[in-house]
Formats: structure tokens, sequence, C-alpha cells
């Protein structure tokens, strides 16, 4: 009697901390999950278990969390390779304990042991859990848990750097476009976390996959769906316009089938994205080196470019300004343009 | 626990609406048919379109919705788009906010029992959301839905605001969000960013609208709100109507509503608090509340239509009220101030009536001799923004524009503060130090605004500086969009100089008595320096003379009494310059005469207006006399007073 109070007093130590959570998650197999009954005790001792790995962890509002014990518990998670069972069993998880894992991986994910962070280095020996994530978005009951954890993971170069070049990426193309809205923004934001957090990665990437990259883009820029629309378009101006990205940023404007594509969502049914898209279309027409083909469809569609441009306004206070100001030299280099008279073949 | 929901269709074709139940600015909420469950829902549809910003904010909101899970918390089934729109499938609250139920039939609030059961209800969606670390930040009657066995729902997580920003804390540090008169001081001042327990203020806010029909401060705008709550002891449960409540309850909203958020008890603690063993349960609500209420839809109509009558009215009566209220709704519904703006809006309350610009250019005009000395200081100040403008383009690339928005208040609050030779008050120290803290809170400028506009500032300036805390009371009129431009930079000013004024009493040693008594003094000597070329001139320099009581530390008002004497000077310099351009014009009017033939107004030798002037400016001399004579009489008296108190210092160590 004595020694059972004596034991639940005792908090755990990380060690049994990992090693209960580990066998709590070991026990959702098969067998388990078939059973009602069985299910769902297993389940209430994962909830426990992760209650107490979220008191470890964060503190339960009084007490401050021990910092040595959290380094201890990241370890052994590692070493235990309970990081593989937080994946793989987060489908059959109740609802909490979804949230408690979600809220515990991005402080597990941070912590160092020396001079390396150890689950990130975990996650780079079995990168193909980084693709289970991903993979997370189709199934609706887990996508929104799956997306926050890929974004904490996305925060560290490596793992992004694997996530651009995996061939799981070109799911994104698919998931953004998916009718749960929630689902397909949370997709979005990951995409584009993926594509601005880390610009020298970004551009080693597109200049390797350029071709289907921008092809893939192209679809989202085209996509009959509004929000896919303003998004990527809008994305599109972020990752282009970083500095190590600049020679990709040429090359893009360059291109005639690109500066076609700016061009339709100038005259879209959404001022949102005709302004957007304005601010990709003036790098086009300011581009001092603009190839000939790009100059012939300035000159020939000049009249209508000129009258939508003068239609166009910025509409909101403060960004007026340097709005017209762009706007007239833009309007000014397309008159020029199209007087140039070497430009008829 | 992850319960297997219904799978709502995420087409908007499944969906049949009905009528509108609900309306934000940017979305309507309808009641709908979800035709394959057969089941009724409520369908909010939002307009992205309207959402300038990007729809990350959206996003978020429409995420905590989905990932909360409680009884008391407004879930949302699905969401999807349709076009530009998007949908927000919920489930139907067929009793509507307790704010609707309250305008159509409790106009002046509920009974304790309700109140303390809906308050139950509601906290307990706060514990739950603050325990997975959300902040709801829009606790208020207008969120909390009721349905028709009355139950309560917690709802709206800031699905119809745009610019909703939850989690990226730098950012909502300067945004913030809420509805001003539910809102927390702290998440007013944004000093030191905000936690769960502006959700406990709020909701404190809230026992007061569920006990009064209306959120203390409601009927005032927005800017001045945030003033009040600002500057005001915290509203309660003290009015003579509110002895009818227990002590209780009256204990409960007192806790709640403490300026100092670390004093506040977290939702956790205040459950336990006794108020809350007199709530009952839901099915009281049902029987005392929503028993005999009209369809939501009927209710909706009815207040829609009274709105709107409302509005009409105060059209017709009352341009600037009228704006007024859009502007509140606008507040609302934008829910990101900026903050300078509103108080610099709530500044110009106070403003408008004393000064018309037409004067200022007057008087600027003739300040210019004046303010000779305080252009270089100005030129300086303007190289020094230039820095700044720059600095400010390396670190804004992406919008330099927005960057340069604040560099307005820079140059503004610059400009004020070049004026302290008008202002001898103020101890220099902390004039420095007031400029430092405006250097750093400025990052960046808009636009170099003339030296003219800057040099006005002088007056008002005293003005604002020591009216501000009364006219904040008064209701008045707000500023329509296309004057903002103009009138931001007249606040910004205002902001700025009240600082120094209000830091006075603090920071200076003197007795805030005396000291206040003496920059009364000198807004009144200003006022009839300026007013020497208008033609109403009437100095109220009697006024002037700070009158001590006894009992105040003499040595203290030296400074301020050289102050005087100093001001009293340049006056007489003043009175002397204009003396002497008085008795010019008259005499080369005669001599001038047979030349300028053709001027008609030397021909009538001194002009009525000229005969004014003199009698004023003669005026102006004796008071300017009498006022010497009394500061005589002050000094003689300080003096006297000194001694005493030496004396009695003496006395005082012999005795111990």
């Amino acid at each position: 009697m004595s020694f059972s109070f004596f034991k639940a007093l005792r908090p755990k130590t990380p060690l049994e901390l990992a090693k209960a959570i580990k066998d709590s998650l070991m026990s959702l197999d098969t067998k388990t999950v078939v059973e009602v009954k069985s299910l769902e005790k297993a389940l209430e001792e994962v909830e426990k278990n992760f209650g107490t790995m979220k008191v470890m962890l964060l503190g339960d509002g009084e007490v401050e969390p021990n910092v040595d014990q959290i380094t201890q518990l990241a370890l052994e998670i590692c070493k235990e390779d309970v990081i593989v069972l937080f994946f793989h069993k987060l489908p059959l998880l109740g609802w909490e304990a979804r949230k408690d894992l979600v809220q515990c991986w991005s402080i597990l994910l941070k912590q160092k042991v020396g001079s390396t962070h150890c689950c990130v280095q975990f996650l780079e020996n079995h990168s193909d859990l980084l693709d289970f994530l991903v993979a997370g978005y189709d199934n609706k009951e887990i996508a929104l848990n799956c997306g926050n954890m890929l974004r904490e993971c996305i925060k560290f170069p490596t793992l992004a750097k694997y996530i651009l070049e995996s061939p799981s990426f070109e799911l994104f193309f698919k998931y953004v476009e998916l009718s749960n809205f929630d689902v397909a923004s949370d997709a979005f934001s990951t995409f584009k976390d993926v594509l601005t957090k880390h610009p020298t990665e970004v551009s080693e990437f597109l200049t390797s996959h350029y071709d289907e990259f921008f092809e893939q883009y192209e679809k989202l820029l085209t996509s009959s769906n509004y929000v896919t629309r303003r998004q990527s378009l809008k994305l599109l101006s972020e990752f282009l316009l970083e500095p190590p990205s600049s020679h990709i940023m040429k090359k893009y404007i360059a291109e005639v089938q690109h500066f076609k594509v700016m061009m339709t969502l100038l005259r879209d049914a959404s001022k949102n994205i005709q302004i957007s898209a304005f601010h990709i279309f003036k790098i086009f027409v300011a581009n001092p080196n603009k190839p000939r083909e790009i100059k012939v469809i300035l000159a020939k569609n000049h009249e209508r470019l000129l009258e939508l441009l003068n239609n166009l306004s910025a509409g909101k206070g403060g960004e007026d300004d340097q709005f017209e100001e762009e706007k007239e030299l833009i309007i000014k280099e397309i008159e020029r343009v199209s007087q140039l008279s070497n430009l008829d073949s | 626990m992850g319960t297997t929901k219904k799978k709502y269709p995420v087409n908007a074709k499944d969906y049949k609406l009905y009528e509108e139940v609900g309306e934000g600015v940017s979305a309507s909420v309808y009641r709908a048919l979800c035709v394959p469950l057969n089941e009724i829902v409520a369908i909010k549809i939002l307009d992205l379109e309207k959402c300038n910003s990007d729809l990350d904010g959206i996003r978020r909101e429409v995420q905590t919705m989905s990932l909360i899970n409680h009884p008391n918390l407004l879930q949302s089934y699905c969401s999807f788009t349709s076009g530009h729109k998007l949908w927000v499938v919920m489930p139907y609250m067929s009793g509507g906010s307790c704010l609707h139920i309250m305008k159509s039939c409790f106009p002046d609030g509920f009974e304790e029992p309700v109140i303390a059961t809906f308050l139950h209800e509601v906290l307990k969606a706060l514990v739950y959301l603050h325990e997975h670390g959300h902040i709801h930040r829009d606790v208020k009657a207008g969120n909390i839905l009721v349905d028709f066995d009355g139950s309560v729902k917690l709802a709206d997580f800031g699905v119809s605001a745009c610019m909703f920003d939850a989690g990226d804390r730098q950012r909502s540090r300067n945004t913030f969000v809420g509805t001003p008169c539910w809102m927390a001081p702290e998440v007013m001042q944004q000093l030191h960013g905000y936690d769960f327990k502006a959700d406990i203020w709020s909701f404190g806010i809230t026992a007061l609208e569920l006990a009064h029909g209306h959120a203390p401060f409601s009927k005032y705008p927005p800017m001045k709100v945030l003033l009040m709550t600002l500057q005001n002891a915290p509203p309660g449960l003290d009015y003579e109507r509110d002895k009818k409540f227990s002590k209780s309850f009256k204990d409960m909203v007192a806790a709640c509503l403490v300026k100092d958020p670390k004093k506040r008890p977290s939702s956790e603690k205040l459950m336990k608090h006794p108020f809350f063993k007199h709530a009952k349960t839901v099915d009281y609500l049902q029987r005392t509340v929503l028993d005999g209420l009209s369809p939501l839809g009927d209710r909706f109509r009815m207040l829609k239509a009274k709105e709107a009558d409302l509005l009409l009215q105060n059209k017709e009566l009352e341009d600037k009220e009228h704006l007024s209220q859009q502007e509140y709704i606008r507040g609302i519904s934008a829910w990101n101030f900026n903050l300078e703006d509103i108080k610099n809006q709530a500044a110009l309350i106070n403003e408008d009536d004393d000064f018309s610009t037409v004067e200022e250019s007057k008087t600027s005009d003739q300040q210019n001799g004046i303010n000779n000395h305080h252009s270089d200081a100005k030129s300086q100040d303007n190289a020094d923004e230039i820095v700044n403008l720059e600095n400010s383009f390396a670190s804004f690339p992406i919008q330099p524009l927005q960057a340069l928005k604040g560099c307005f208040d820079i140059c503004e609050d610059d400009g004020a503060d070049v004026s302290p030779t008008e202002q001898p008050l103020v101890p220099l120290s902390l004039k420095a130090g007031d400029q430092e803290t405006d250097k750093d809170e400025i990052k960046k400028l808009e636009r170099l605004k003339s030296l003219q506009k800057t040099t006005i500032t002088g007056p008002r300036k005293y003005m604002s500086g020591s009216l501000l805390p009364d006219n904040v009371i008064s209701p008045k009129k707000l500023v329509s969009n296309g004057e903002r431009d103009h009138h931001r930079l007249k606040f910004q000013v205002d902001r700025s100089n009240s600082g120094p004024l209000q830091h006075i009493p603090r920071n200076n040693m003197a007795n805030s008595l005396s000291v206040e008594n003496v920059s009364e003094g000198a807004v009144v000597q200003k006022k009839g320096r300026f007013r020497i070329t208008e033609a109403d001139l009437s100095p109220k320099a009697p006024v002037l003379n700070p009158t001590p009581t006894l009992g105040v530390p003499a040595a203290s008002l030296l400074p301020c009494l050289q102050s005087i004497l100093q001001h009293n000077l340049v006056q007489r310099e003043e009175i002397l310059r204009l003396i002497k351009f008085a008795e010019q014009t008259s005499g080369s009017s005669s001599v001038d005469h047979a030349e300028t033939g053709n001027s008609d107004f030397s021909q009538i030798p001194p002009t009525p207006r000229e005969k004014e002037l003199q009698s004023q400016v003669i005026q102006l001399q004796q008071s300017v006399g009498s006022l010497v004579e009394e500061l005589q009489k002050q000094k003689l008296k300080n003096v006297e007073l000194e001694k005493k108190l030496s004396d009695l210092a003496k006395t005082n160590s012999i005795k111990e």
C-alpha cells in the first residue's frame, strides 16, 4: 500500500517516460485496434503518457520545465526510435493526444545535444518520415496535425532541402487545391514555407529543377480555383525576388510563356489578382534586355494594355503613390516599345 | 476525443441557403440546409476579395475552429471556397447571440442568475481554449451563441476579420485585435504583448454588458473608448442601478477588470469564484430567455431595419455622428488598428473647436519672425530625418511605402520637440529623454512637412496638453476618411506634445499643483501672444499668475516664476515692436499721403481697426505692467516663504 503510494508520487524520469511512451504506442497493434475495448484502454495509456511528456516539456503553468530533463527526453526518444512510432501511430491516436503530440514535437525538435539537434539528425537519417508527414495531407483527420509538425521540420534547412527534392514535393501541387479549405490552405502554408524559408536551398533547387517546377507552377497560376491563383501569384513574387534566386528571376522574365500567363492574370476578374499580377508583369516590362518576342507582344497589345493599366489602381491608401509611380513608368515603357520600328517583321 | 463526425460535403451546391441571420463587414451568416445530411446548419460566407492582406490569417482562424473540440465552443464542420467566397459550415444556433437577444427582448440586461449561467458556460470554453494555448481575443455578448435548448457556445475566432493575426507574436504586438469596448488595456498599449489574461478582461466587460444591456463606453467612438479604458478607473458594477446585484457578482467583475493583467485570475482560478455557484443548468436559459423569442431570422431582420432607421435619422440630423458610427463599425470589423492613428483621432476630438486652420495659417505667418530661431534646429532635424529615411529604405526593401508611413511620425514628433525654446517650463533633460524615446519608436518617414505646419504646433501643444484629460469625455466628431491624413499629421503633434506636460508632475521635483498652474498660465499667455494680431485681442494675462497656496515649497516655485518673467519679457518686446509698427504706419500714412494718393485706406488716417489695435496694445501694456508688479510681489512672497521655511527647518533641527 505505502509502496504503491510512493510510486505514484515519484515522477517518471525521462528515460522511463520515453520507454513508457514507446510501450504504449507499440501496444496500438492490429490486434488491439480491432478490439474496441482494448483500443480504448491502449489509447488512454498513450494519452496519459503524452500528458506527462507535455508537462515535462512545457511545464504545467506553475513549475518551469527542467532543461536537462527536456534534453534527456529528446535523446531517449531518438535512441528508442519513438519518433517513428509518433508518426506511424498518429492516425490511430485520439483528438487530444494528437494535439499534445504536435505541441511536444516543436519542443523536441529544437533540442540540441552539443552542436547537433538530435531529433533533426534522426529525421535526416530517416527522411522517409518526412514523406510520411507530407502524405498526411491525404487524410483529413490528421492533415492539420501533420501540417503543423511538417512546418516545424521545415524550419531546419536540411529538412526543407530534403522535402524540396523529394518526389513527395510534387504532391503539394495537388494538396493546395483540395476542396477542404482548411486542409488546402494549410498545405499551401507549408508549401510557402518550403519555398521561402531558406532562399539559398530554394535557389539551388530551382536551378536544378527549373523546367519541371515552373511547368507545375503554371498550373497553379492558371487554376480555376480563385484562392490557388491568388495565393500562388503572391508566393511567386516572394520567392522569385529573393536575392539568391536572381538568376532564376532573370531567366523567368525572359520567357514568353510566363509573360503570357502574367498578361492573362492582369485581366483576371479579381482586382487583388490583377494587382499582384502587375507586380510581376512590371518586371517583364522593366527588363532592359527584353527578348524581341516580348517586345512584339507588348507592341501588338499596347492599346489594350494601356487601357487596362490606366484602370488599375491599388486602392488602399499607403501603397497608392508607389503603385502609381511604377504604373507610370511601365506605361511609358510600353509606349516606347510600341513605337519601335524594328519590331515589324 | 476523436469522435468520428458526419461527413459534411465541401461543395456549395449541397447546401441550400435560407435567410440571413448575422452580418459582419466582409461576411454574412445564413441559416442553411445541408441537403445530403438533411440538417440545418449555419454558413458563414466570407468575401475573400474584400480581404486585401494575404489569406494566412483566415487560414489560422479556420484551422483553430476545426482544431477545437469543446461543447462550449463553436466548431466548424468544414470549410471550402466557391469562387472568391469562403464558406464556413457551422452548427446552427437558433437562439442567436446574447447581444441579439438583449437588443430585441432585454434592452437593460439580464437577471443575475441568467448572467451567471451564461458566463459559467463561456468560462468553461475559455478554460479549454487557454489550456490548449489559444487566446480568443474577442469575448463579448455578440459572440456568445445560444441554441434552442439553451446550450451556449462561444463563437467567432475572427473568421470575419481578414487581418486577424494569430500566432505570429512579433506582428501581433503591433496590431491589435478585438473590439475596443471589450479590449484589455494591455492589448491597447501593446507594450509587452499580451496573453490569456486579455480574455479575462473581456470576460469582465462582457459580464457588465450582460448586466446592463450594453458594454461600458459603448456609446463612444472606438478611439475614445481606447483612451477611457487606458486612463479611467476600470468600469464596474457600482452605479445606483447595480444595487440589485449580489456582492459576489460585483466581486467577480472587479477581479476580472484589474488593469494589471498579472493581478487578474486565470480562467481556471476564476472558475472557482463563488459567483459561479449561482450558475444553473442551461435549460434554465431555455425557460427564462429563449421562451417566446421569435425566430432568429425575423429578429435579425427587425434589428437590421431598426439600425437602418437609426442610421438614416442620424444622417439627417448630424452627418458627423453618422460618420462616427460608420467609423465605429469599421473599427469593429477591421480589427487592425494602428494604435497611433486612433490615439491621434481621439486627440483630434479636443482640438477642432479651439483652432481653425485659417487661424493657424495666420498665426504662423505672424510667427515666422518669432520662430526664426527654430528653423536652424529644424533643418538639422530634417537632415536627421533624411538619414532615417534612407535607413528605413534599407530595412524595408519590400514595402518602402509602408515603411515611409512611420516616418511621418518622426518628423512630426521632432518638429514638435524642436520648439522647446518656447517652452522653458519643461526641464531640458526631460525633453532630451522624450526625443530619444520618440526616435526609438521611429524608423521611417513619409514626407517632410513644411516648416510652417510644424511651427503651428506651439499653441496647439499647450492647449491640448493641459486640456486632454477633461476633453476626452466630451463626445465629439470623427474625421472623415478623406481628411484622415491631414488630421493624422496634426494629431501626431498633439500626442507627442501632451507627453511632456503629463510628465511634469511625475518627473519634476516641483509640486504638481504649482507646475500645473504655471503651465496653464503659459497656455493663456501663448494664446494671448498669438492673438495679438487678431481683432478679438483679449489677453487673459491676469490668469497667468500662479497663485501658489501656502505650504507649497517655495523653492520649487522659483523656476516657474523665472520662466514667467521670461515670458513677460518676450511679450513686452513684442508689444513694443507692435507699438512701433503702429506708430510707423500712422506716421508714414500721413507723410506718404501725397505720393500714394491712390491707396484708399491711408486717406482715412487712423482706421477704426488701427484704433482698436492701439487700444488693445495699451491694454496689453497695462496688463504686462500689472503682471510685472504681480511677479515682483510673488517674488517677495517667495523670499518670505523661503525665509519661513528655513526658519522652520532650523527650529525643527533645534527641536530634534
